[in-house]
């Protein structure tokens, strides 16, 4: 606004000096006797101001009027301030709290996008993954809701899930570490509880079938670069076959372990010649003498 | 009528502008009614020079201190007097009134909630004549010597509070009263 203010000439410098006397309350004529030498130009000048000044003070409401209205302001004005005072004073928001709650309202955004999007996109997610940890969430969840529901279909899914990560992370080169073992290993281990309290019926039989087999195959599949560690591995193949066992009542094939093989010591001379002499002529060179004439 | 002009001004000099204006935020009754009796006057003055309509004149006043009350508990002193707060409201509140005018293409409705009750109907004629040859004068104006002269000598105020009520310069108001003024005696003497 400075930039285009602009002095007043001469003779609005003086017209102002001139209404501002006026204005306190000077005579008209001892105004223009100060402005003497204006008086030529300022003189018709005030008088026009002054006709103006008198026709606008004597425009004067009506007595009825102004007082009404006063009556209406005052009345109103106490209710206001009766109504301010009596009203919870809002605390003045200040820079920091403003600060402080938009901190807070973006960083409680971000939490729901983040939960939100992981939720989304957890259904392939493998251990080690960001959003694995949400799919672990959905599955205690889901395991919850499963007590209510069938909880054989619910922990043969969930043991097939299991082994399609294993599967996943084998087919990757990415490593199975124990807690992604232990998981399917409790899963298993659930289905024997559950079999020692319910029989299966043949559909389940077979699924839990059809479930050891893609576990075994998944586990003997296992690459070395996957880092599991072997016996790990072993142990969770054995608890996935006894878990079939239980439920379809078919016990797995027996391997051949150490403790099962004949060891050197089991045929000893003293033991087989003198009961079984003519069956083990064979193994012991001790039991030639006792069959001689 | 010089008696009442007189105490008019007795009364601006000790009104406590920060004082009233503070109390009347509060909703203390005296300070309600200090607030209106220093304003009430000018602020119709005003309103009647640029309305041709008594009852019109009325009613905007009426909504001009309605408005001031509802507002009064946000004004803040930023170094505007609260008079040049007031007229600001007051402007354009006619404005308002101009505008809702030539939208409906009719004169300004009868206001039924204030009665005109005028104890003097000669006097009120003859003001209103008075008044009706400096309307027409006035509205002959360009808007910002309208503005000036309606406020610097028909409400009363002073070249500063003239200059805030309308976001000018004090320069500026002297150059456009003295350029309304000469342009006025002209129209005047030619009427």
């Amino acid at each position: 606004m400075d930039l285009f203010d602009r002095l007043p000439g001469r003779q609005a410098a003086t017209f102002a000096e001139a209404t501002s006397l006026l204005d306190d309350g000077l005579d008209l004529d001892l105004v223009l006797e100060l402005f003497a030498a204006d008086a030529p130009w300022l003189g018709p000048l005030l008088r026009t101001e002054a006709g103006i000044v008198a026709a606008g003070e004597r425009v004067q409401p009506s007595y009825y009027f102004a007082g009404a209205l006063k009556q209406k302001f005052i009345s109103a004005g106490v209710r206001r301030g009766t109504a301010a005072t009596a009203a919870p004073v809002a605390l003045p928001a200040r820079p920091a709290r403003v600060a402080f709650a938009a901190a807070g309202l973006a960083a409680a955004s971000a939490i729901a996008g983040v939960v939100t999007f992981g939720l989304l996109t957890a259904g392939k997610a493998e251990p080690g993954d960001w959003d694995y940890v949400f799919r672990a969430s959905r599955e205690r969840f889901d395991d919850t809701l499963s007590r209510q529901g069938d909880p054989i279909e619910f922990r043969l899914r969930q043991g097939e899930a299991r082994v399609t990560v294993i599967t996943q992370l084998s087919s990757t080169d990415d490593p199975i570490d124990d807690a992604t073992l232990d998981a399917l290993q409790d899963e298993a281990r659930e289905l024997i509880k559950l079999a020692e309290l319910t029989e299966f019926d043949d559909a389940q039989k077979e699924q839990v079938l059809q479930f050891e087999e893609r576990a075994v195959a998944a586990l003997t599949g296992v690459k070395p670069s996957a880092n599991a560690d072997p016996a790990k591995v072993e142990a969770t193949i054995q608890v996935v076959q006894q878990a079939a066992a239980a439920a379809t009542g078919i016990k797995p094939l027996p391997e051949p372990s150490p403790s099962a093989s004949p060891t050197p010591g089991e045929g000893t001379p003293t033991a087989t010649a003198s009961e079984t002499p003519s069956a083990t002529p064979t193994q012991t060179a001790g039991a030639s003498p006792s069959v001689a004439p | 009528m010089a008696e009442a002009v007189v105490e008019e001004r007795a009364t601006a000099i000790v009104f406590d502008e920060v004082a009233v204006v503070e109390g009347a935020k509060r909703g203390d009754p005296q300070a309600l009614s200090a607030l209106y009796e220093q304003y009430f006057p000018k602020v119709y003055r005003y309103v009647a020079s640029r309305l041709a309509s008594t009852e019109d004149a009325e009613d905007v006043t009426e909504e001009i201190f309605l408005r001031v009350l509802n507002n009064v508990g946000n004004f803040e002193w930023r170094g505007l007097p609260f008079g040049a707060w007031v007229f600001r409201i007051a402007r354009n509140e006619i404005i308002s009134h101009v505008r809702r005018q030539k939208t409906r293409g009719i004169p300004a409705e009868l206001t039924e909630s204030i009665a005109d009750y005028a104890p003097d109907h000669t006097l009120a004629i003859e003001t209103e004549l008075t008044m009706v040859v400096v309307r027409q004068a006035v509205e002959r104006l360009p808007e910002a010597q309208r503005q000036v002269v309606a406020l610097r000598f028909i409400a009363g105020l002073s070249v500063a509070e003239t200059a805030q009520a309308l976001k000018k310069t004090e320069n500026n108001v002297k150059v456009l009263q003295h350029k309304a003024i000469a342009k006025l005696r002209l129209m005047v003497e030619r009427d």
